[in-house]
């Protein structure tokens, strides 16, 4: 069985293929601690939410994290802050561990596949060298616990995959995420150039929820940014017509980012002398989650229209689904990659169902 | 089934459909030589030459009101950037000249031959090294300073009924050569008149004509009632000027006197452009000397030395004029014609064309209706093969579903169906959870936005000033603040059981 999973700094997300459709898993990366007691427990069962038990605490993971918020007035906190692994937490890796397992039904022979989306240009997956990218490290090695053999790709690239294989897919794919923009050339499917910008959506939401006047307060009294409504503020306003000082605030915090993502694309390109051999002008696709906001595409179409690229580009468009556009993307990746001996396992299953 | 019937009626259709043209094609197949000669009738386009320097160098089939010089340099491609801009007009076997400018206003007239000279003949002119009077031999290629071209492009006029432009090698470029390879008989009585480039005009007999030497622009006037246009090679094609490109016609058919504009032939009659005649694929070596050269040979895109395609008739033409006799004896037009020919052979030479033709159609409709049936019988097959149940194996349907999926994917057309993760409902991990939350607020700092802080804080911090308030009011209570290192505002007071705790406890005590 084929799968494809992204583990973002907002969300978890998985797809796999049956039949006809395509099944989703996805749930928030994010987790709420409470004190472990008897009332919270007998609350906890009532309610049917799953939970990890610690030495004297509860650990609600993912959606259940959002409940027990509301239930117990706890602040949920990022399992995956600024999209990196938390260095010495075992409990946050334990945590994400068990969300992968939810996401990835065990694999049904070991030449299946998993792509999951990883940022940055590192392709190889290393499991000795200690130096490496932790991040990849443990995804990899999480996926291997599942029976997967893992595969990274840069969510550009993905997105790439998922929205241009009509153009042969080749084009330039701008990821944006909660915590970072990932920026990718493909040309026939192979990753040739790519870079990051190292901050997304979540900075933004940071900034909007600096506005907001209460801070939220957790059980035990500490004060904390209201990051969650700082997103959905975001996400009323639109950036055609900014009416309000938080939309005019919002246009800002998006020109702001459109710019540095622009620097990034043509410091990626240029830096690439195989961009010159590319089709040209080379479409681009954009998506993920800051770019769903209205007139994302315009603004950053007419600074892109300002700057003058090593290549011409062409047919700026958001992706079809910008939820889950990446993930697709490692689904076709991951699809293409499968070996022979999976595929012929995959026959004798369609054939015995 | 439905399929099946449908792909052999369709097989049925298309052989009836193919047979019905091929007997269309059979019952055309006499009026194709009639069809040809109404062509040939209402091809009456006045030519224009060029050689020299412009884009296109060659005789131009004008269509409607004639041009302009200056259009008509423009319709060759233009003038080229070595051209100095001096003009030749060779018009009824004179020469005159005339030099390019915005005021020069000189309509051009049917055959027509222009040549647009070179800088370099120019300079050499202007130099006094062109050519002497009696200099043939004094190339005016060679007085410039750059490499003379391999090819020397000289007019014929009168030759046939329209110019004629030839490119031959410079090591050829003398008139016995030409000569030869236009197969021409050189007699005694013969004389062409050749214009040089910038020295006139100047008869000359044959029997110089092995010491003469030909130039770039030189145009050779020929005697019309001494060509002996039966064995003329496959003369170089014309371009049409009307289509604005360079579609080349092959003129097969000949043209008749009728054709020849009046007042500009120089000779009673112009002979029409021949065919080429297919025994004559060896120039004949007009001397010992143009034979010790070795053939000569032209340009091939130039003059072609091929045999007449359209001709397979058993018996072949004496000479050329019977196949203007065989192809036009329909026009009554080329009644005018001077009648050379044998008017019997004229008559049979169609029919047996035309009953060799039919033969061949007839062939070749049976031969494409019998592999159109092959055709249709092994599509019928193979369709009804693959309609057949799987017995090969098991596999092939799964194959054929995960290509379909796989374009789908690709495609985004695949529904995404969101299910519920689940997640165990209780299990055991170990550590102690770092129980934090990572975004605080530090109005003290005045910091211009969050900021992540990914330790807990160990440093006891200094009260602020909303604590201070909170210490005037209770000691005790902003001493455990400290303790805690907590900040927290005013509209938000701080108990000592949390809320969960005391709505719990009440929920527990309103339980029975």
């Amino acid at each position: 069985m084929t799968i494809a999973f992204d583990p973002g700094a907002f969300a978890l997300r998985s797809l796999r293929r049956r039949g006809r459709e395509l099944v989703a898993r996805r749930c928030r990366t994010i987790a709420v601690t409470v004190a472990d007691n008897e009332a919270r427990r007998r609350w906890l069962k009532r309610s049917n939410l799953p939970h990890l038990v610690a030495e004297n605490f509860l650990v609600l993971p993912g959606d259940a994290a959002i409940e027990a918020e509301s239930l117990f007035g706890a602040l949920p906190r990022d399992l995956l802050p600024e999209g990196e692994l938390p260095k010495s937490d075992p409990v946050t890796r334990q945590v994400i561990a068990l969300l992968v397992d939810g996401m990835l039904p065990k694999a049904a022979y070991p030449e299946d596949v998993c792509c999951f989306a990883h940022p940055g240009c590192e392709k190889r997956v290393l499991h000795d060298d200690p130096t490496f990218d932790q991040r990849m490290q443990f995804f990899s090695r999480v996926i291997r616990l599942r029976g997967y053999h893992p595969l990274p790709l840069n969510p550009a690239t993905a997105l790439v995959l998922a929205e241009m294989g009509s153009a042969g897919f080749t084009g330039v794919g701008l990821a944006l995420g909660a915590s970072g923009c990932d920026v990718a050339g493909v040309h026939r499917g192979n990753q040739i150039a790519c870079g990051r910008l190292a901050w997304g959506g979540r900075r933004m939401d940071e900034q909007l929820a600096q506005r907001q006047p209460p801070l939220e307060q957790d059980s035990a009294g500490q004060g904390a940014l209201d990051v969650e409504a700082g997103r959905k503020l975001k996400e009323t306003v639109s950036l055609l017509t900014p009416e309000t000082d938080v939309g005019r605030q919002v246009v800002d915090l998006y020109e702001k980012l459109i710019a540095e993502l622009v620097g990034v694309l043509y410091t990626t390109l240029a830096l690439q002398s195989q961009i010159a051999l590319l089709p040209s002008p080379l479409p681009l696709v954009c998506g993920g989650g800051p770019a769903k906001i209205p007139g994302f595409t315009d603004l950053l179409q007419s600074k892109l229209l300002r700057e003058q690229f090593p290549v011409s580009l062409a047919g700026l468009r958001l992706a079809a689904d910008p939820e889950y556009s990446v993930v697709r993307g490692c689904l076709i990746h991951a699809t293409l990659e499968q070996s022979p001996a999976a595929i012929g396992q995959e026959r004798r299953v369609a054939e015995a169902v | 089934m439905l399929r099946h019937a449908l792909i052999c009626r369709l097989s049925l259709v298309a052989v009836v459909l193919l047979g019905i043209s091929h007997s269309a094609i059979i019952a055309l197949a006499g009026e194709s030589k009639v069809i040809v000669s109404q062509a040939t009738q209402a091809d009456t386009q006045p030519y224009v030459a060029v050689i020299g320097q412009v884009g296109r160098p060659g005789v131009f089939e004008l269509a409607g009101p004639l041009p302009q010089l200056a259009e008509f340099l423009n319709i060759a491609g233009g003038i080229t950037p070595n051209a100095s801009g001096s003009i030749r007009l060779i018009r009824a076997g004179r020469s005159s000249q005339y030099f390019l400018s915005p005021k020069l206003s000189l309509q051009l007239i049917p055959d027509d031959l222009i040549i647009v000279e070179s800088k370099q003949f120019v300079a050499g002119r202007q130099n006094g090294n062109t050519a002497s009077a009696n200099g043939w031999h004094r190339n005016a290629d060679m007085l410039s300073a750059v490499p003379a071209p391999a090819l020397v492009q000289i007019g014929l006029i009168n030759l046939i009924s329209r110019p004629v432009i030839l490119d031959i090698p410079r090591e050829q470029s003398n008139l016995a050569q030409v000569l030869s390879l236009l197969h021409q008989p050189v007699t005694d009585k013969g004389q062409i008149t050749v214009i040089k480039p910038g020295s006139g005009v100047q008869s000359v007999s044959l029997d110089q004509a092995f010491e003469a030497t030909l130039a770039t622009g030189t145009v050779l006037v020929f005697d019309p009632a001494t060509v002996n246009s039966g064995v003329l090679p496959r003369l170089p094609k014309t371009i049409r000027a009307d289509a604005d490109s360079e579609i080349a016609i092959a003129k097969t058919s000949a043209e008749t006197s009728s054709q020849q504009k009046t007042g500009l032939a120089t000779g009673p009659t112009v002979q029409p452009e021949p065919a080429g005649n297919p025994s004559l694929l060896v120039p004949r070596a007009t001397s010992p000397d143009a034979t010790a050269s070795g053939s000569p040979s032209l340009k091939p895109e130039s003059v072609e030395f091929s045999p007449a395609p359209l001709q397979t008739a058993k018996a072949e033409p004496s000479n050329a004029n019977e196949e203007v006799a065989d192809a036009t004896s329909d026009a009554p037009d080329l009644q005018t014609l001077p009648d050379t020919t044998d008017e019997q052979s004229a008559d049979t030479e169609p029919a047996a064309a035309l009953a060799q033709t039919a033969f061949s159609t007839a062939w070749l409709v049976i031969l494409t209706t019998i592999v159109a049936c092959c055709l249709g019988i092994v599509w019928w097959s193979r369709s009804n093969r693959k309609s057949q149940p799987v017995a090969a194996g098991p596999l092939s349907e799964p194959v054929h579903r995960r290509e379909n999926s796989l374009e789908l994917l690709i495609s985004g057309k695949l529904p995404i169906v969101e299910e519920t993760l689940q997640l165990p409902y209780e299990s055991a991990i170990f550590g102690r959870p770092l129980d934090t939350s990572p975004y605080r607020t530090d109005p003290a700092q005045a910091l211009s936005g969050p900021h992540y802080v990914p330790q807990p804080i160990s440093q006891p911090v200094p009260p602020t000033t909303e604590e201070i308030v909170v210490a005037e009011n209770s000691r005790d209570e902003a001493t455990v603040v400290a303790d805690r290192k907590v900040r927290f505002d005013m509209r938000h007071p701080r108990s000592t059981a949390s809320v969960l705790d005391r709505a719990l406890a009440t929920f527990e005590g309103e339980q029975p």
